[in-house]
C-alpha cells in the first residue's frame, strides 16, 4: 500500500454530481481528485460510434443478443441501451449484485468517466415546495432540512450553466427557471394542449424542460435534432461531465483525474472523527493505493456510494459509515413508471416533421395540486409526445412487392404516448445492504438490492392510466395499449435514498448541507441525499444540492472547521 | 403443449410478441391460438440463403432504388434468425422453408419466379389476412427483411432519407407528394423501446 499525495477533496464518481462537485470545488481554489472506477472517455475523441449509420453496424443497431443476454441482461432492457452506445453501459457479467430473481432493480449503470452524464434523460425539472413539504405534510419519511428558498439560488446556478431549454409556465408545483427558448411541439401535441386547457385549466401540456441547449454556449453548439444523445454528442449540445464540468474543472489547473481505479472504502479515524483516506483498487493489477485529502464527496450514484459507505464499515462504526442512525441503506426509491396510454391519432394526416426532437413532452402533476383526490397520497406527471410512425409499422401488414415498399416508403399513423413517473414513498423495507457470501470481481461484497413498490404508487398508476385515457379522448384516436403497470423498481433510473437527508442524526444520515450528521468532513451529494422521491426527474436537484454543499464545504475549508 | 425446436407455444408466442411490440412501438399485434407443427430436417444453410435471397426480391424489389435482394441483407437476416434477434427462433427459416415447400411445387429457392410470388402470396395472406397476425416463421422473417431494407444504405438513405445531423426541428410541414421521412427518425421506427 503506498500513501499518495494528499489534495484538499476527492470526489468519488465522475458523473452528473462527481463533475459539478470537481468543478465547484476547484473553482473555489481547492486542489481536487477526482476518482472513477471505469476507463477514460475522452469528449469527441472516444465517441467511436456517434456518426456510424445503421448498415455499418453488425445487427444494425439493433444489438448482438447473444451478447447482451450474456454480458447486458440488465443493462439491455434500458431504453438508451443499442448496439450504438452499448459501450456507454456497464457490463453486467463482470459487475454483479444480487436483486430478487423474481422482481429484479434493474441497477442501470455507467461505468466510465463521466458516468451516466453520457445517457440520461436530460429532462431537468425544479422541486418545488409540494415536493420540499411532502414528507412532513403527510408523514412518510422524515422531515427535509431545505425548503425551495434554500436551493433556488443554485438552480439557477446550474441552469445558467448548464443550458436547459423550455418555457416559463408560472407553476407552483414545477418553479419556473434560467431558461433558453424551448424546443417547439408538433401538431398533434398542440391540438391536444389546446384542448386539454380548455376542459381542465389547471391541466398543462408544455414542452420538457431538456439539458438539450437551443442556444450555443461557449465550447458548446446548440442541439442539432438528431436524437442520439446516449452515443455521446460532439457537438456538446446536451450537458455531459465531458461537454460542461470536467473542462470547467480542468481549466483551473487544480484538477487530477484517476480512471480505472475502484474505491473500495474510507479510512475513518474516531479520535478525530475524520476521514482520513479513501482506499482504491486498480482495475488493472489490482494494485491498492491510499489517497488523502481534507474532505470527501462521495458521488458514485446513490447505490454505489451508499456501498462504499457500508463497505467502510469498522470497529468504530460496525454497522457502515455514517451510519449511527441506522437507516444507512435504507429508503432506497424509484419512480414508478407505467407506460399509461399509447393511442393512434386521427386529423393530422397532412402535418410532417422534419428533424429528431430529443426531449419529451411533460403534463406536470395536477394530483393534489390542484385536484385533490381521496386515497392518493402525493402524485405523478406524464411525459411522452407525439411521433408519426414509420416504415416499422408495415411490418405487421399483408403486402409484398412495389405496393409494399411505396407504402412502407410513405409516413405512417400519428401516435401519442403518455408515460406516468409516479412519486414513490420511502419504505424502509427497499434498501440498499452488502451480500458477504457473493464476492465480486474485485474480491468485494456484492451490492444487494431489496425493491417492491407499494399500493400508493399502485393507486397513483392506475389513476394516472385513467387519466390519459380521458386526456387523449379528448382527440380523435384510437387507445392501443394502456398501462398501470410500475414494472420493476429501476427502470425510471432515478433510484434515489440510501444516505437521506434530514434534521434529526437519529433518523437520517445528512444533514442540511449533504454533510454527513457524524463526520464532518465527508458529504453525499448525489442520489443518495434524497429525503423523498417527488414525481419530476431528479438529476437538476442533484446537481443544485452538489453545488451548494461544494459552497458549504469550502467555506468550511476556509474558516478551518475542516 | 409444447414442443421445444418445433413452432411456438402460445406463452413463446405471447413473449415473442411482446418483445416485437418493444421493437415497434406502437404497432398492434394480436395473438391467435398457435398451431403445433412437426418436426422438420434441415435444408442446409445454401438452400436458406437461396431463400432468403429469393424472400428479400419478392418483399422489397427493386424500383427506382434498389431492392433488398443482395448479400448485405441475407447475412443480416440469417445472422439475425441464427442468433435469436429480437427473440426470433433460431429453427425459423427451416420451418419457413418447410412451410412454403407446403404450398409449392418443391423447394422454394429453385422454383421460377412466378412460382414463388405464388407462394409467398398465400403465406403472406394466411399470415396477415383481414382477421389478424398469425404468429408463424413468416411474421418473424418478414420483419426481419423490412429491418434488413430499412437500416440498409439503400433503404435508408435512397428509399428514404438519412441525415445523421438534421441540424433542425420543423414540427409542422405539409406533406406533399416528394415527402420521404427519415430513416433515421428513430422514434419514429422504434428503435427507441420508451419515452425520454
Amino acid at each position: 500500500m503506498t500513501m499518495a499525495e494528499e489534495f484538499d477533496a476527492i470526489v468519488v464518481g465522475s458523473g452528473i454530481t462527481g463533475g459539478w462537485a470537481a468543478k465547484e470545488l476547484t473553482e473555489r481554489g481547492m486542489r481536487v481528485l477526482m476518482i472513477e472506477r471505469g476507463r477514460m472517455v475522452e469528449h469527441q475523441a472516444d465517441y467511436k460510434n456517434e456518426l456510424v449509420p445503421p448498415w455499418e453496424m453488425p445487427f444494425r443497431g439493433l444489438g448482438d443478443p447473444a451478447l447482451n443476454r450474456r454480458d447486458y441482461a440488465f443493462q439491455s432492457k434500458g431504453m438508451h441501451f443499442t448496439e450504438w452506445s452499448r459501450d456507454h453501459f456497464v457490463n453486467d457479467r463482470e459487475n454483479p449484485y444480487k436483486t430478487a430473481p423474481d422482481n429484479p432493480f434493474q441497477w442501470r449503470r455507467g461505468y466510465q468517466l463521466g458516468g451516466r452524464s453520457l445517457t440520461w434523460g436530460r429532462q431537468c425539472y425544479r422541486w418545488s415546495d409540494i415536493d420540499f413539504g411532502a414528507n412532513k405534510a403527510d408523514g412518510h419519511g422524515v422531515d427535509w432540512p431545505i425548503r425551495y428558498a434554500d436551493l433556488a439560488p443554485w438552480y439557477d446556478h446550474v441552469e445558467s450553466f448548464i443550458g436547459v431549454s423550455g418555457s416559463k409556465e408560472g407553476l407552483e408545483q414545477l418553479p419556473d427557471g434560467i431558461f433558453q427558448p424551448p424546443m417547439p411541439l408538433n401538431p398533434v401535441e398542440v391540438a391536444l394542449k389546446g384542448r386539454i386547457a380548455h376542459k381542465w385549466p389547471d391541466r398543462h401540456l408544455i414542452m420538457g424542460r431538456s439539458a438539450n441547449m437551443t442556444q450555443e454556449r461557449p465550447g458548446r453548439a446548440p442541439c442539432q435534432y438528431r436524437n442520439i444523445c446516449a452515443r455521446g454528442c460532439s457537438f456538446g449540445a446536451y450537458f455531459s461531465t465531458q461537454s460542461s464540468t470536467l473542462p470547467a474543472a480542468t481549466a483551473t489547473g487544480r484538477l487530477t483525474v484517476v480512471t480505472d481505479a475502484l474505491v473500495d472504502s474510507l479510512d475513518y479515524d474516531p479520535k478525530v472523527r475524520r476521514i482520513t483516506g479513501v482506499r482504491v483498487i486498480a482495475a488493472a493489477g489490482r494494485k491498492r493505493t491510499t489517497y488523502r485529502s481534507r474532505m470527501v464527496f462521495l458521488c458514485a450514484g446513490s447505490i454505489n456510494s451508499v456501498s462504499v459507505l457500508l463497505r467502510s464499515a469498522s470497529e468504530a462504526m460496525p454497522h457502515g459509515l455514517a451510519n449511527s442512525s441506522g437507516v444507512l441503506g435504507r429508503f432506497l426509491m424509484d419512480h414508478a413508471l407505467s407506460m399509461s396510454v399509447t393511442a393512434r391519432v386521427r386529423g393530422f394526416e397532412k402535418h410532417v416533421y422534419f428533424g429528431n426532437r430529443p426531449s419529451s413532452i411533460i403534463i406536470p402533476r395536477f394530483v393534489n395540486v390542484t385536484q385533490q383526490v381521496d386515497g392518493l397520497l402525493r402524485g405523478y406527471s406524464f411525459q411522452g409526445g407525439a411521433t408519426r410512425r414509420g416504415w416499422a409499422d408495415s411490418i405487421n401488414e399483408v403486402g409484398l412487392g412495389e405496393e409494399l415498399k411505396a407504402q412502407a416508403s410513405q409516413p405512417g399513423d400519428w401516435t401519442m404516448l403518455l408515460g406516468a413517473f409516479a412519486e414513490c414513498l420511502p419504505y424502509a423495507d427497499n434498501r440498499v445492504a452488502l451480500d458477504y457470501k457473493n464476492l465480486d470481481p474485485f474480491g468485494l461484497a456484492q451490492t444487494r438490492i431489496e425493491f417492491s413498490y407499494g399500493a400508493n404508487e399502485s393507486r397513483l398508476l392506475a389513476h394516472a392510466r385513467d387519466e390519459a385515457k380521458a386526456m387523449l379522448g379528448l382527440m380523435d384516436a384510437d387507445i392501443l395499449s394502456a398501462s398501470a403497470d410500475p414494472g420493476q423498481g429501476g427502470t425510471a433510473v432515478h433510484e434515489m435514498g440510501g444516505a437521506r437527508m434530514g434534521r434529526d442524526p437519529a433518523t437520517s444520515v445528512l444533514n442540511a448541507h449533504n454533510q454527513a450528521h457524524d463526520i464532518a468532513n465527508l458529504f453525499v451529494t448525489d442520489g443518495a441525499a434524497m429525503s423523498s422521491s417527488a414525481c419530476q426527474n431528479p438529476s437538476l436537484t442533484y446537481m443544485a444540492l452538489t453545488a451548494r454543499a461544494a459552497a458549504f464545504a469550502a467555506e468550511q475549508v476556509k474558516s478551518g472547521r475542516i | 403443449m409444447d414442443q421445444p425446436g418445433l413452432r411456438l407455444s402460445r406463452r413463446e408466442a405471447l413473449e415473442q410478441a411482446a418483445r416485437w411490440m418493444a421493437v415497434v412501438g406502437a404497432v398492434s399485434v394480436v395473438m391467435p391460438a398457435v398451431a403445433l407443427g412437426t418436426e422438420v430436417a434441415s435444408p442446409g444453410d445454401e438452400a436458406l440463403g437461396g431463400m432468403v435471397l429469393a424472400l428479400l426480391g419478392h418483399v422489397i424489389p427493386e424500383t427506382d432504388t434498389p431492392g433488398a435482394g443482395n448479400p448485405d441483407n441475407v447475412q443480416f437476416v440469417m445472422r439475425a434468425v441464427s442468433d435469436g434477434l429480437l427473440g426470433v427462433r433460431p429453427d425459423t427459416l427451416m420451418h419457413l422453408h418447410h412451410d412454403l415447400r407446403q404450398v409449392a411445387s418443391g423447394p422454394f429457392e429453385q422454383l421460377p419466379h412466378m412460382a414463388q410470388a405464388v407462394a409467398l402470396a398465400k403465406i403472406d395472406v394466411e399470415t396477415f389476412g383481414p382477421a389478424q397476425p398469425a404468429i408463424t416463421p413468416w411474421l418473424s422473417t418478414k420483419a426481419l427483411i423490412l429491418i434488413a431494407y430499412f437500416t440498409s444504405e439503400a433503404g435508408a438513405s435512397q428509399q428514404l432519407r438519412y441525415e445523421i445531423v438534421p441540424g433542425r426541428f420543423d414540427p409542422d410541414l405539409p406533406l406533399d407528394k416528394d415527402w420521404k421521412p427519415l430513416s433515421n427518425d428513430w422514434a419514429a421506427n422504434a428503435i427507441k423501446k420508451g419515452i425520454a
